[in-house]
């Protein structure tokens, strides 16, 4: 009841660090930004991206 | 030499009401081991207000005690007869009822289990009136509505039907600010989109996290889980400011803790009764948000969520939360 320029921003979703998406589907981005009682602003976001490799049987790398 | 204004002094705001020395959940002096200052702070929040009877919450759970001495002056009760129809069924109620009955249809929510009457005690025992405990608002409108039977448990779909009662008495004008919701299951779509409803009438939804030790961003518990920005769900803390051992946690999907473990509240008959879970939380959180309404009464369900999950106390205990915090009255 006493707040005062306290600032919290957190990603809420995905909900895990690394999830599984596929090209061409939405993937949902959310954010927790506020100071007290107000919205804090827009966050920024940067996407990272790794590509796992799926292969079958013995293959030499 | 120096001079300064002789400032009046005042003591922090504390109840009369006798078992207060025993509620740490609101004053945490250190008694009975405990950490001092390892509660919501309470006391500090009542200098500004101690709540108000213009404030409706609504506890969606086993229902409530209402003639309990110390909850009686703070349960809602109906100026006038009202009809409304719910689900298809049209209920009239009486002057002087207290709520909704979705077990049997029935405008009377009278507690034949204990849960839903602590859940109350917790948000508005009447304060300062010298008996038993005090809420954390000393006055305040608590409307019951009884979907769990005595065993505890209950039907999705009758807890749908109190979400449906409670939007259709906010729509006929009743200041309802929140929903307590101490209870968990399965995931339900119909249950998902009646809170979507609620968020739309401006209503805070708050949930308990659950009591099962589990990471809810791994395992869902619902509907402290549902993705909607109502929400706000709960954990457990215990007098010493930890994560109480059998409470949920989730960094993207618990939002803070609140005092839940040995908490000191009413039961039925004219009784009080020590109660743990994350089920004692969830209804700090709503006391807080009635008070918090009472103070300002413009703040909508944002700014009501908003300044309970900013206005916290981090705590290390607490890093697996959203936040990282215990609320902070």
């Amino acid at each position: 009841m006493t707040c005062s320029n306290t600032t919290i921003t957190k990603r809420l979703q995905p909900s895990l660090n690394s999830v599984p998406a596929t090209a061409g589907q939405p993937l949902t981005l959310a954010a927790l930004s506020i100071n007290c009682g107000q919205p804090a602003g827009f966050e920024s976001v940067q996407a990272g991206w790794s590509l796992a490799r799926t292969v079958q049987g013995p293959v030499d790398l | 030499m120096y001079a300064e204004p002789n400032y009046v002094l005042h003591a922090l705001d504390t109840p009369n009401d006798p078992s207060f020395p025993q509620q740490w959940n609101l004053q945490n002096n250190g008694q009975d081991g405990g950490t001092s200052g390892a509660d919501i702070h309470a006391t500090q929040a009542w200098n500004l207000t101690t709540g108000s009877p213009k404030v409706v919450v609504a506890v969606i759970d086993s229902g409530i005690d209402y003639p309990h001495p110390d909850l009686a002056a703070n349960t809602w009760s109906n100026s006038a007869p009202f009809s409304q129809t719910i689900d298809g069924v049209s209920i009239n109620c009486a002057v002087g009822t207290h709520g909704y009955n979705a077990i049997t249809n029935t405008c009377d929510p009278m507690d034949d289990n204990g849960h839903g009457s602590h859940i109350s005690g917790i948000i508005g025992a009447v304060g300062n009136n010298g008996v038993g405990v005090t809420g954390v608002n000393w006055a305040v409108q608590v409307m019951a509505c009884k979907w769990l039977d005595a065993t505890g448990a209950g039907a999705a779909s009758d807890a749908i039907t109190c979400l449906d009662f409670v939007k259709a008495m906010k729509d006929s004008g009743m200041n309802i600010v929140a929903t307590n919701n101490s209870w968990g299951g399965s995931f339900s779509q119909a249950m998902s989109d009646a809170i979507q409803v609620q968020q739309q009438d401006g209503i805070l939804f708050i949930a308990a996290a659950g009591n099962n030790f589990c990471d809810n961003d791994v395992v869902a518990v619902y509907p402290a889980d549902f993705f909607l920005p109502n929400i706000i769900s709960v954990a457990a803390t215990n007098r010493f400011d930890q994560l109480a051992a059998f409470s949920d946690f989730g960094p993207q999907s618990v939002h803070l803790g609140a005092s839940g473990q040995e908490i000191l509240s009413t039961t039925p008959g004219n009784t009080y009764a020590v109660m743990s879970g994350t089920s004692m939380a969830a209804p700090q959180v709503t006391g807080v948000a009635a008070l918090l309404a009472a103070q300002d009464s413009t703040r909508d369900w944002r700014a009501l969520k908003n300044l309970i999950l900013a206005g916290g106390d981090p705590l290390p205990a607490l890093t697996q939360t959203i936040t990282g915090n215990r609320l902070d009255a």
